[in-house]
């Protein structure tokens, strides 16, 4: 499988969305503020069903929010 | 501090005691002779049965403290006491730890009973590896916790 590396902008999304808080968004989500700053900090890649509520609550698709960028090999 | 993360910690501090005093126990016991003889592996399995009781009530006891003195000094109007996928995959984590650091016990008192050693350190071994698996359960926690994956 190639390897790469998976960044996302939370970060940057919840500063447009009225500077939301990272509780305000674990809230939203379902899961704790810790999961939302280990994904923000990428020491947590979330399940595919997580990273889609986080899209769909900043209406974005989910590519806008994760990216994935495939190693040189 | 999550309320699975504060779990992981404070069972670190419950291992770290109930080992203590397992120990202790076991020792004392082994000193005055008590588990020598036709009936000392049911002397051992009755102190050892005393010690596991001993041991959850003190896990229980502890976590409860440890809680109330985290919500204490965070200042923490309302504690958390949400789990998510991410403590659901440590947890897992733990788990594999525990079963490695088990079987290998087990595996180490059948080695050990193969060259000569007797039921009762075969019964310790198996004692140590089930104490030292809930140990390496918990450090393992919280080391994907705090260092992530």
């Amino acid at each position: 499988m190639a390897k790469g590396k998976i960044t996302n902008h939370i970060r940057r999304l919840r500063f447009d969305a009225n500077e939301m808080t990272q509780k305000d968004l674990a809230e939203a989500v379902g899961v704790t503020r810790q999961t939302i700053m280990a994904i923000e900090n990428a020491k947590y890649f979330p399940s595919l069903e997580l990273a889609f509520q986080i899209a769909l609550h900043f209406q974005k698709p989910l590519d806008q929010v994760f990216q994935f960028e495939q190693d040189p090999t | 501090m999550s309320f699975e993360e504060r779990n992981a910690v404070s069972g670190i501090l419950v291992s770290l005691i109930t080992w203590v005093i397992m120990l202790t126990v076991l020792l004392r016991k082994s000193a005055a002779g008590q588990f020598e003889g036709t009936a000392g592996p049911q002397h051992w399995a009755q102190a050892v049965l005393w010690l596991i009781l001993i041991g959850i009530a003190l896990a229980i006891v502890m976590t409860i403290v440890f809680n109330i003195a985290y919500a204490v000094i965070s200042g923490e109007k309302k504690p958390d006491f949400l789990s998510d996928e991410r403590d659901t995959l440590i947890g897992l984590r733990g788990v594999q730890a525990t079963l490695i650091v088990l079987s290998s016990g087990v595996v180490l008192a059948i080695i050990a009973l193969a060259f000569g050693a007797t039921v009762l350190t075969t019964l310790n071994i198996i004692f140590a590896a089930c104490a030292l698996s809930s140990f390496a359960s918990e450090v393992t926690k919280l080391i994907y916790y705090r260092r992530g994956f």
